[in-house]
Protein backbone atom coordinates (compact mmCIF):
# COMPACT_ATOMS: atom_id res chain seq x y z
CA UNK A 1 0.00 0.00 0.00
CA UNK A 2 1.26 3.44 -0.83
CA UNK A 3 2.32 5.62 2.08
CA UNK A 4 1.12 8.74 0.28
CA UNK A 5 -2.11 10.12 1.69
CA UNK A 6 -4.67 11.69 -0.62
CA UNK A 7 -5.38 15.01 1.07
CA UNK A 8 -8.58 17.05 0.94
CA UNK A 9 -9.21 20.58 2.13
CA UNK A 10 -11.20 19.22 5.10
CA UNK A 11 -8.22 17.43 6.57
CA UNK A 12 -5.56 19.97 5.61
CA UNK A 13 -5.35 21.45 9.11
CA UNK A 14 -5.07 18.16 10.96
CA UNK A 15 -2.92 16.29 8.45
CA UNK A 16 -0.53 19.06 7.42
CA UNK A 17 -0.60 22.25 9.45
CA UNK A 18 -0.86 20.56 12.85
CA UNK A 19 1.26 17.53 12.03
CA UNK A 20 4.14 16.85 14.40
CA UNK A 21 6.46 15.53 11.73
CA UNK A 22 7.35 17.31 8.50
CA UNK A 23 4.83 16.81 5.69
CA UNK A 24 5.67 16.77 2.00
CA UNK A 25 2.71 17.65 -0.23
CA UNK A 26 2.49 17.22 -4.00
CA UNK A 27 -0.02 19.64 -5.54
CA UNK A 28 -1.12 18.00 -8.76
CA UNK A 29 -4.03 17.18 -11.03
CA UNK A 30 -4.74 14.57 -13.64
CA UNK A 31 -4.84 16.93 -16.64
CA UNK A 32 -1.18 17.78 -16.00
CA UNK A 33 1.17 15.52 -17.91
CA UNK A 34 4.23 16.29 -15.81
CA UNK A 35 2.20 15.44 -12.70
CA UNK A 36 1.29 12.06 -14.17
CA UNK A 37 4.95 11.41 -14.91
CA UNK A 38 5.89 12.41 -11.38
CA UNK A 39 3.21 10.30 -9.65
CA UNK A 40 4.90 6.87 -9.73
CA UNK A 41 8.20 8.39 -8.55
CA UNK A 42 6.47 10.29 -5.75
CA UNK A 43 4.60 7.17 -4.59
CA UNK A 44 7.95 5.48 -3.86
CA UNK A 45 9.21 8.27 -1.60
CA UNK A 46 7.68 7.33 1.79
CA UNK A 47 9.89 4.26 2.10
CA UNK A 48 12.97 6.42 1.53
CA UNK A 49 12.32 8.80 4.45
CA UNK A 50 11.88 8.21 8.18
CA UNK A 51 9.52 10.33 10.25
CA UNK A 52 8.27 12.29 7.27
CA UNK A 53 4.67 12.18 6.07
CA UNK A 54 3.82 12.33 2.38
CA UNK A 55 0.57 13.59 0.93
CA UNK A 56 -0.79 14.70 -2.37
CA UNK A 57 -3.57 17.15 -3.10
CA UNK A 58 -5.48 17.09 -6.37
CA UNK A 59 -6.30 20.74 -7.06
CA UNK A 60 -9.14 19.86 -9.42
CA UNK A 61 -11.08 17.81 -6.89
CA UNK A 62 -12.65 20.86 -5.26
CA UNK A 63 -12.56 24.64 -5.19
CA UNK A 64 -11.39 24.33 -1.59
CA UNK A 65 -8.40 22.22 -2.57
CA UNK A 66 -7.49 24.74 -5.24
CA UNK A 67 -7.82 27.61 -2.80
CA UNK A 68 -5.35 25.93 -0.45
CA UNK A 69 -2.86 25.55 -3.31
CA UNK A 70 -3.24 29.19 -4.34
CA UNK A 71 -3.03 30.36 -0.71
CA UNK A 72 0.31 28.59 -0.40
CA UNK A 73 1.66 30.16 -3.56
CA UNK A 74 1.29 27.26 -5.99
CA UNK A 75 1.45 28.78 -9.48
CA UNK A 76 2.17 25.71 -11.55
CA UNK A 77 1.80 21.97 -11.37
CA UNK A 78 3.38 19.83 -10.18
CA UNK A 79 4.62 21.79 -7.17
CA UNK A 80 5.85 19.93 -4.12
CA UNK A 81 5.85 21.84 -0.85
CA UNK A 82 7.36 20.85 2.46
CA UNK A 83 5.65 21.89 5.67
CA UNK A 84 7.06 21.72 9.17
CA UNK A 85 5.10 22.69 12.27
CA UNK A 86 2.66 24.58 10.10
CA UNK A 87 5.37 26.46 8.25
CA UNK A 88 6.12 26.27 4.58
CA UNK A 89 9.85 25.45 4.58
CA UNK A 90 10.52 24.86 0.91
CA UNK A 91 9.22 23.97 -2.49
CA UNK A 92 10.17 22.04 -5.59
CA UNK A 93 8.59 23.28 -8.78
CA UNK A 94 8.20 21.02 -11.78
CA UNK A 95 9.19 17.47 -12.61
CA UNK A 96 12.31 15.82 -11.14
CA UNK A 97 13.72 12.40 -11.71
CA UNK A 98 13.89 10.09 -8.70
CA UNK A 99 17.42 10.91 -7.56
CA UNK A 100 17.03 14.66 -7.94
CA UNK A 101 13.70 14.63 -6.16
CA UNK A 102 15.07 12.71 -3.18
CA UNK A 103 18.07 15.04 -2.99
CA UNK A 104 15.93 18.18 -3.21
CA UNK A 105 13.58 16.98 -0.47
CA UNK A 106 16.52 16.01 1.73
CA UNK A 107 18.03 19.46 1.21
CA UNK A 108 14.81 21.11 2.33
CA UNK A 109 14.43 18.75 5.30
CA UNK A 110 17.96 19.55 6.40
CA UNK A 111 16.46 22.83 7.56
CA UNK A 112 14.00 20.91 9.72
CA UNK A 113 15.82 21.24 13.02
CA UNK A 114 16.04 24.95 12.60
CA UNK A 115 12.38 24.98 11.75
CA UNK A 116 11.39 22.85 14.74
CA UNK A 117 13.32 24.92 17.24
CA UNK A 118 12.45 28.36 15.97
CA UNK A 119 8.97 28.19 14.62
CA UNK A 120 5.52 28.39 15.98
CA UNK A 121 2.62 27.12 13.95
CA UNK A 122 0.99 29.54 11.55
CA UNK A 123 -2.60 30.63 11.96
CA UNK B 1 34.60 2.59 -20.77
CA UNK B 2 32.19 0.76 -18.47
CA UNK B 3 29.80 -0.81 -20.94
CA UNK B 4 29.36 -1.44 -24.59
CA UNK B 5 26.92 -3.10 -26.89
CA UNK B 6 26.65 -3.93 -30.55
CA UNK B 7 23.26 -3.56 -32.21
CA UNK B 8 21.88 -3.51 -35.71
CA UNK B 9 19.68 -0.54 -34.90
CA UNK B 10 20.04 2.02 -32.14
CA UNK B 11 17.02 4.26 -31.59
CA UNK B 12 17.53 7.49 -29.67
CA UNK B 13 14.28 8.70 -28.13
CA UNK B 14 11.13 6.88 -27.06
CA UNK B 15 8.09 8.91 -27.97
CA UNK B 16 5.55 7.50 -30.42
CA UNK B 17 8.04 7.85 -33.32
CA UNK B 18 10.94 6.07 -31.62
CA UNK B 19 8.74 3.34 -30.14
CA UNK B 20 7.09 2.72 -33.51
CA UNK B 21 10.55 2.39 -35.06
CA UNK B 22 11.44 -0.08 -32.31
CA UNK B 23 8.29 -2.15 -32.90
CA UNK B 24 9.15 -2.41 -36.60
CA UNK B 25 12.89 -3.13 -36.33
CA UNK B 26 12.52 -5.56 -33.43
CA UNK B 27 9.69 -7.37 -35.19
CA UNK B 28 11.97 -7.59 -38.24
CA UNK B 29 14.35 -9.45 -35.92
CA UNK B 30 16.99 -6.73 -35.95
CA UNK B 31 18.86 -6.38 -32.67
CA UNK B 32 17.36 -3.13 -31.43
CA UNK B 33 18.43 -0.84 -28.60
CA UNK B 34 16.25 2.10 -27.54
CA UNK B 35 17.87 4.83 -25.47
CA UNK B 36 14.70 6.22 -23.96
CA UNK B 37 16.15 8.98 -21.85
CA UNK B 38 14.32 9.59 -18.59
CA UNK B 39 11.33 11.09 -20.35
CA UNK B 40 9.92 8.03 -22.03
CA UNK B 41 6.88 8.89 -24.09
CA UNK B 42 7.82 12.32 -25.32
CA UNK B 43 5.23 15.07 -25.57
CA UNK B 44 2.30 12.67 -25.77
CA UNK B 45 3.07 11.34 -22.31
CA UNK B 46 2.29 14.87 -21.15
CA UNK B 47 -1.10 14.87 -22.83
CA UNK B 48 -3.99 13.77 -20.68
CA UNK B 49 -6.41 12.63 -23.31
CA UNK B 50 -5.77 11.50 -26.88
CA UNK B 51 -9.00 11.30 -28.87
CA UNK B 52 -7.74 11.15 -32.45
CA UNK B 53 -5.41 8.17 -32.46
CA UNK B 54 -7.07 5.49 -34.59
CA UNK B 55 -8.25 2.35 -32.85
CA UNK B 56 -9.29 4.00 -29.58
CA UNK B 57 -12.88 5.18 -30.14
CA UNK B 58 -13.27 6.14 -26.50
CA UNK B 59 -9.93 7.97 -26.37
CA UNK B 60 -6.90 6.97 -24.33
CA UNK B 61 -4.61 8.85 -21.97
CA UNK B 62 -1.20 9.80 -23.35
CA UNK B 63 0.76 7.86 -20.68
CA UNK B 64 -1.35 4.74 -21.30
CA UNK B 65 -0.81 4.93 -25.06
CA UNK B 66 2.94 5.21 -24.50
CA UNK B 67 2.89 2.26 -22.10
CA UNK B 68 1.13 0.10 -24.70
CA UNK B 69 3.68 1.09 -27.37
CA UNK B 70 6.55 0.35 -24.99
CA UNK B 71 5.14 -3.07 -24.17
CA UNK B 72 4.70 -3.81 -27.86
CA UNK B 73 8.33 -2.89 -28.62
CA UNK B 74 9.60 -5.04 -25.73
CA UNK B 75 7.41 -7.96 -26.76
CA UNK B 76 9.26 -8.12 -30.08
CA UNK B 77 12.61 -8.06 -28.31
CA UNK B 78 13.69 -4.43 -28.31
CA UNK B 79 16.02 -3.59 -25.43
CA UNK B 80 15.10 -0.36 -23.66
CA UNK B 81 17.57 1.57 -21.50
CA UNK B 82 16.45 4.69 -19.65
CA UNK B 83 19.64 6.58 -20.47
CA UNK B 84 20.20 9.65 -22.56
CA UNK B 85 22.64 9.74 -25.48
CA UNK B 86 25.33 12.21 -24.48
CA UNK B 87 27.41 12.14 -27.69
CA UNK B 88 27.58 10.42 -31.06
CA UNK B 89 30.30 9.70 -33.58
CA UNK B 90 28.95 9.14 -37.07
CA UNK B 91 32.32 9.72 -38.79
CA UNK B 92 33.12 6.01 -39.11
CA UNK B 93 31.48 2.56 -39.05
CA UNK B 94 30.00 1.16 -36.96
CA UNK B 95 28.07 4.25 -35.86
CA UNK B 96 28.78 5.11 -32.25
CA UNK B 97 26.43 6.41 -29.59
CA UNK B 98 27.74 7.33 -26.15
CA UNK B 99 25.96 7.41 -22.81
CA UNK B 100 28.56 9.05 -20.63
CA UNK B 101 31.44 6.56 -20.54
CA UNK B 102 29.41 3.78 -22.13
CA UNK B 103 29.70 3.21 -25.86
CA UNK B 104 27.15 1.53 -28.11
CA UNK B 105 27.76 0.48 -31.71
CA UNK B 106 25.02 0.39 -34.32
CA UNK B 107 24.82 -0.46 -37.99
CA UNK B 108 21.97 2.05 -38.28
CA UNK B 109 20.77 4.80 -35.96
CA UNK B 110 17.28 6.29 -35.79
CA UNK B 111 16.97 9.66 -34.10
CA UNK B 112 13.58 10.41 -32.54
CA UNK B 113 14.46 12.92 -29.84
CA UNK B 114 11.45 15.16 -30.40
CA UNK B 115 11.26 18.81 -29.56
CA UNK B 116 10.84 21.12 -26.62
CA UNK B 117 9.07 24.41 -25.96
CA UNK B 118 10.89 27.39 -27.39
CA UNK B 119 11.90 29.91 -24.75
CA UNK B 120 12.39 33.66 -25.00
CA UNK B 121 15.99 33.35 -23.82
CA UNK B 122 15.63 35.69 -20.86
CA UNK B 123 17.24 35.02 -17.49
CA UNK B 124 14.04 36.21 -15.82
CA UNK B 125 12.03 33.58 -17.68
CA UNK B 126 13.97 30.75 -16.03
CA UNK B 127 13.86 32.44 -12.64
CA UNK B 128 10.07 32.72 -12.71
CA UNK B 129 9.34 29.33 -14.29
CA UNK B 130 6.56 27.86 -12.14
CA UNK B 131 6.28 31.19 -10.32
CA UNK B 132 4.15 32.88 -12.93
CA UNK B 133 5.87 31.78 -16.12
CA UNK B 134 4.40 28.64 -17.64
CA UNK B 135 4.08 26.77 -20.92
CA UNK B 136 0.89 24.76 -20.60
CA UNK B 137 -2.56 26.31 -20.15
CA UNK B 138 -4.14 22.87 -19.73
CA UNK B 139 -1.86 22.27 -16.75
CA UNK B 140 -1.92 25.60 -14.98
CA UNK B 141 -4.72 27.87 -16.25
CA UNK B 142 -6.88 26.95 -13.28
CA UNK B 143 -4.37 28.56 -10.92
CA UNK B 144 -4.86 31.92 -12.64
CA UNK B 145 -8.56 32.34 -11.99
CA UNK B 146 -9.40 36.02 -11.91
CA UNK B 147 -5.82 36.98 -12.78
CA UNK B 148 -4.26 38.92 -15.65
CA UNK B 149 -2.17 36.79 -17.98
CA UNK B 150 0.07 37.59 -20.94
CA UNK B 151 0.22 34.92 -23.64
CA UNK B 152 3.28 35.26 -25.89
CA UNK B 153 3.00 34.06 -29.48
CA UNK B 154 0.71 34.24 -32.49
CA UNK B 155 0.44 30.73 -33.90
CA UNK B 156 -2.22 28.07 -33.43
CA UNK B 157 -0.94 26.97 -30.06
CA UNK B 158 -0.71 30.54 -28.73
CA UNK B 159 -4.27 31.37 -29.74
CA UNK B 160 -5.60 28.06 -28.42
CA UNK B 161 -3.78 28.66 -25.13
CA UNK B 162 -5.22 32.20 -24.97
CA UNK B 163 -8.72 30.81 -25.49
CA UNK B 164 -8.12 28.19 -22.77
CA UNK B 165 -6.76 30.87 -20.42
CA UNK B 166 -9.81 33.08 -21.00
CA UNK B 167 -12.00 30.49 -19.23
CA UNK B 168 -10.22 31.32 -15.97
CA UNK B 169 -8.25 34.56 -16.26
CA UNK B 170 -9.81 38.01 -15.88
CA UNK B 171 -7.79 39.49 -18.76
CA UNK B 172 -5.70 37.81 -21.43
CA UNK B 173 -3.20 39.81 -23.49
CA UNK B 174 -1.87 38.10 -26.59
CA UNK B 175 1.54 39.63 -27.29
CA UNK B 176 2.76 38.91 -30.80
CA UNK B 177 5.89 40.16 -32.54
CA UNK B 178 4.10 40.46 -35.89
CA UNK B 179 1.12 42.55 -36.97
CA UNK B 180 -1.22 39.64 -37.57
CA UNK B 181 -1.80 36.11 -36.35
CA UNK B 182 -0.23 33.14 -38.05
CA UNK B 183 -2.86 30.94 -36.40
CA UNK B 184 -5.62 29.43 -38.52
CA UNK B 185 -8.59 31.64 -39.25
CA UNK B 186 -10.98 29.52 -37.20
CA UNK B 187 -8.98 30.08 -34.03
CA UNK B 188 -8.26 33.73 -34.82
CA UNK B 189 -11.95 34.47 -35.26
CA UNK B 190 -12.80 32.89 -31.95
CA UNK B 191 -10.09 34.89 -30.18
CA UNK B 192 -11.23 38.16 -31.77
CA UNK B 193 -14.77 37.58 -30.57
CA UNK B 194 -13.61 36.73 -27.06
CA UNK B 195 -14.12 39.78 -24.85
CA UNK B 196 -11.38 38.82 -22.42
CA UNK B 197 -8.65 38.59 -25.07
CA UNK B 198 -6.82 41.70 -26.23
CA UNK B 199 -4.11 41.79 -28.88
CA UNK B 200 -0.80 43.63 -28.63
CA UNK B 201 0.81 43.59 -32.07
CA UNK B 202 4.40 44.11 -33.27
CA UNK B 203 5.62 43.70 -29.74
CA UNK B 204 8.27 41.66 -27.96
CA UNK B 205 8.70 40.78 -24.30
CA UNK B 206 11.97 42.38 -23.22
CA UNK B 207 11.88 41.34 -19.59
CA UNK B 208 9.69 39.55 -17.09
CA UNK B 209 9.39 41.64 -13.96
CA UNK B 210 8.79 40.79 -10.33
CA UNK B 211 10.41 40.06 -7.01
CA UNK B 212 9.46 36.53 -5.99
CA UNK B 213 6.70 35.96 -8.51
CA UNK B 214 5.73 37.54 -11.82
CA UNK B 215 4.37 41.05 -11.44
CA UNK B 216 4.58 42.31 -15.00
CA UNK B 217 6.37 42.37 -18.32
CA UNK B 218 8.44 45.03 -20.04
CA UNK B 219 7.34 45.24 -23.68
CA UNK B 220 8.91 46.86 -26.71
CA UNK B 221 7.06 47.80 -29.86
CA UNK B 222 9.14 46.64 -32.82
CA UNK B 223 7.79 49.36 -35.12
CA UNK B 224 7.92 52.43 -32.91
CA UNK B 225 10.57 51.36 -30.39
CA UNK B 226 8.24 52.35 -27.57
CA UNK B 227 9.00 50.54 -24.31
CA UNK B 228 6.32 50.10 -21.68
CA UNK B 229 5.30 47.94 -18.74
CA UNK B 230 2.21 45.81 -18.47
CA UNK B 231 1.25 44.53 -15.04
CA UNK B 232 0.30 40.87 -15.01
CA UNK B 233 0.28 37.78 -12.79
CA UNK B 234 1.27 35.20 -15.35
CA UNK B 235 3.21 34.81 -18.59
CA UNK B 236 2.30 31.86 -20.79
CA UNK B 237 4.90 31.08 -23.44
CA UNK B 238 3.56 29.66 -26.70
CA UNK B 239 6.24 30.63 -29.19
CA UNK B 240 6.71 27.28 -30.84
CA UNK B 241 9.14 24.43 -30.59
CA UNK B 242 12.82 23.69 -31.05
CA UNK B 243 14.12 20.27 -32.05
CA UNK B 244 16.25 18.36 -29.54
CA UNK B 245 19.28 18.05 -31.78
CA UNK B 246 22.13 19.65 -29.82
CA UNK B 247 23.90 16.33 -29.31
CA UNK B 248 24.10 15.80 -33.11
CA UNK B 249 25.59 19.20 -33.92
CA UNK B 250 28.72 18.78 -36.00
CA UNK B 251 27.80 15.18 -36.84
CA UNK B 252 24.81 15.80 -39.10
CA UNK B 253 23.89 18.69 -41.39
CA UNK B 254 21.24 20.88 -39.82
CA UNK B 255 19.78 24.32 -40.42
CA UNK B 256 20.16 27.34 -38.16
CA UNK B 257 17.08 26.29 -36.18
CA UNK B 258 18.50 22.84 -35.44
CA UNK B 259 16.33 20.95 -37.92
CA UNK B 260 18.13 18.00 -39.48
CA UNK B 261 17.62 17.03 -43.09
CA UNK B 262 14.95 17.97 -45.55
CA UNK B 263 11.43 19.06 -44.68
CA UNK B 264 10.10 15.69 -45.69
CA UNK B 265 11.65 12.27 -45.50
CA UNK B 266 13.72 10.48 -42.90
CA UNK B 267 17.20 10.66 -44.45
CA UNK B 268 20.10 12.66 -43.03
CA UNK B 269 23.50 13.66 -44.34
CA UNK B 270 24.94 10.35 -43.08
CA UNK B 271 23.93 7.03 -44.66
CA UNK B 272 22.30 4.74 -42.13
CA UNK B 273 21.24 7.58 -39.82
CA UNK B 274 17.53 8.41 -39.98
CA UNK B 275 15.23 10.89 -38.29
CA UNK B 276 11.54 10.73 -37.43
CA UNK B 277 8.83 12.30 -35.29
CA UNK B 278 8.46 15.88 -34.10
CA UNK B 279 12.20 16.31 -34.45
CA UNK B 280 11.68 16.97 -38.15
CA UNK B 281 8.05 18.03 -38.17
CA UNK B 282 7.54 21.76 -38.50
CA UNK B 283 3.86 21.52 -39.19
CA UNK B 284 1.72 18.52 -38.26
CA UNK B 285 3.03 17.24 -34.93
CA UNK B 286 0.38 14.55 -34.43
CA UNK B 287 0.87 11.18 -32.71
CA UNK B 288 -0.17 9.42 -35.86
CA UNK B 289 2.24 11.36 -38.09
CA UNK B 290 5.05 10.69 -35.61
CA UNK B 291 4.24 6.97 -35.72
CA UNK B 292 4.08 7.12 -39.53
CA UNK B 293 7.52 8.65 -39.85
CA UNK B 294 8.83 6.23 -37.21
CA UNK B 295 7.64 3.36 -39.37
CA UNK B 296 9.29 4.82 -42.49
CA UNK B 297 12.58 5.38 -40.65
CA UNK B 298 12.49 1.78 -39.39
CA UNK B 299 11.84 0.35 -42.85
CA UNK B 300 14.69 2.44 -44.29
CA UNK B 301 16.99 1.34 -41.46
CA UNK B 302 16.04 -2.29 -41.99
CA UNK B 303 16.80 -2.00 -45.69
CA UNK B 304 20.13 -0.29 -44.93
CA UNK B 305 21.17 -2.99 -42.43
CA UNK B 306 20.39 -5.74 -44.93
CA UNK B 307 22.43 -3.97 -47.63
CA UNK B 308 25.40 -3.77 -45.27
CA UNK B 309 25.18 -7.46 -44.50
CA UNK B 310 25.22 -8.59 -48.14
Amino acid sequence: MSGVKELQADDWESEVMKAESPVVVDFWHDMCGWCLKLNPIYEELPERFDNVKFGKMNILTSVENRSIAIKHGVMGTPTIKVFCQGRDIGEIIGFRNRDDLIKDIKDILAKREDCLSHSSPLE
Amino acid sequence: MQGTGVYEVIIIGAGPAGLTSAIYTARAKLQTLVLTGQMIGGQIALTYQVDNYPGFPDGITGPKLVELMRRQAKKFGAELIDSEATAVDFSSRPLKVYVGEDEYHGTAVIIATGSKNRRLGLESEERFMGRGVFVCATCDAILYEGKRVVVVGGGDSAVQEALDMSKFARDVYLVHRKSNLSACRCLGDRAEKNEKIRFIWDTEVEEILGEKVVEGVRLRNRQTGEVWTLECDGVLLAIGWVPNTDVFRGQLDMDANGYIGSKKGVDTSVDGVYICGDLNDRKYRQVVTACGSGCIAALEAESFVHRQQK
